[in-house]
């Protein structure tokens, strides 16, 4: 459980959580969402797969993130999104999904 | 014999399945007539029974079998989002009907509730496997 705490502590994690929750996404198609390093980024996916909140789906070079998230994991990441379960700052994401539409 | 991490987890969640039950049904035994009436005892075992309905229906997202090649991967991961929310609310709310309902409605309170919880998988299943 602590492995689940500490990849629901960052920002950045519970935004990929957030989007995949919407469906399975290709990792350059989830990076490409951050304004963060390829290397950051595989970290971020490194802690996720280890507290088995996501899976990957390797097909050649390809590698596909699925969710894998119990009830009460994703209750979890919502609480943790209301009341701010932060230990450092927030990636600010390049084109977050909340923001489609505004300025 | 080997476990992997999955089949000790899998192992363990099913002794404490079975580790409630029997608590439940001794403590109802053991505590009845003199400290738990009939009723209390009803309720108790209404209330673990709801507890191991969430229990496993927490888990239903990361173990339901994928639909083989009916579905696309989005909505395979949506169904199963979706049955282990319905599972886990119809587990609450049978645990709910047996703590708070008065004691002859609450069975069939409980059962309408997981019921339904069951119903709307079903159905969402069935819309999955058509459409």
């Amino acid at each position: 459980m602590n492995t689940v705490f500490k990849a629901l502590s960052d920002p950045t994690r519970r935004s990929v959580l957030q989007l995949l929750q919407a469906g399975p996404l290709g990792a350059g198609e989830i990076a490409a969402q951050f304004a963060v390093s390829k290397p950051t980024m595989s970290a971020h996916f490194a802690v996720l797969a280890e507290a088995g909140l996501i899976v990957a789906d390797k097909q050649g070079r390809a590698i596909t993130y699925h969710l894998n998230m119990s009830v009460l994991e994703e209750a979890l990441l919502g609480f943790a999104g209301v009341f701010g379960l932060q230990l450092q700052r927030a990636t600010p994401p390049l084109r977050s999904p909340h923001l489609k539409g505004k300025s | 014999m080997n476990l992997t991490h999955h089949d000790r987890t899998q192992l363990l969640r099913a002794l404490l399945a079975a580790g409630i039950l029997l608590l439940t049904a001794g403590v109802s035994k053991i505590a009845s007539p003199a400290f738990l009436s009939a009723d209390g005892a009803a309720r108790l075992l209404g209330i673990a029974m709801g507890a191991l309905v969430v229990m496993y229906a927490n888990q239903a997202p990361k173990i339901l079998a994928p639909l083989a090649s009916r579905c696309s991967a989005a909505h395979t991961q949506a169904l199963r989002r979706f049955t282990g929310w319905a599972l886990v609310l119809g587990g609450l709310g049978y645990m709910a009907a047996w703590l708070l309902a008065p004691v002859d409605q609450a069975a069939t309170l409980a059962l309408a509730l997981l019921g339904t919880a069951f119903a709307l998988v079903l159905l969402r299943l069935l819309h999955a496997i058509v459409h």
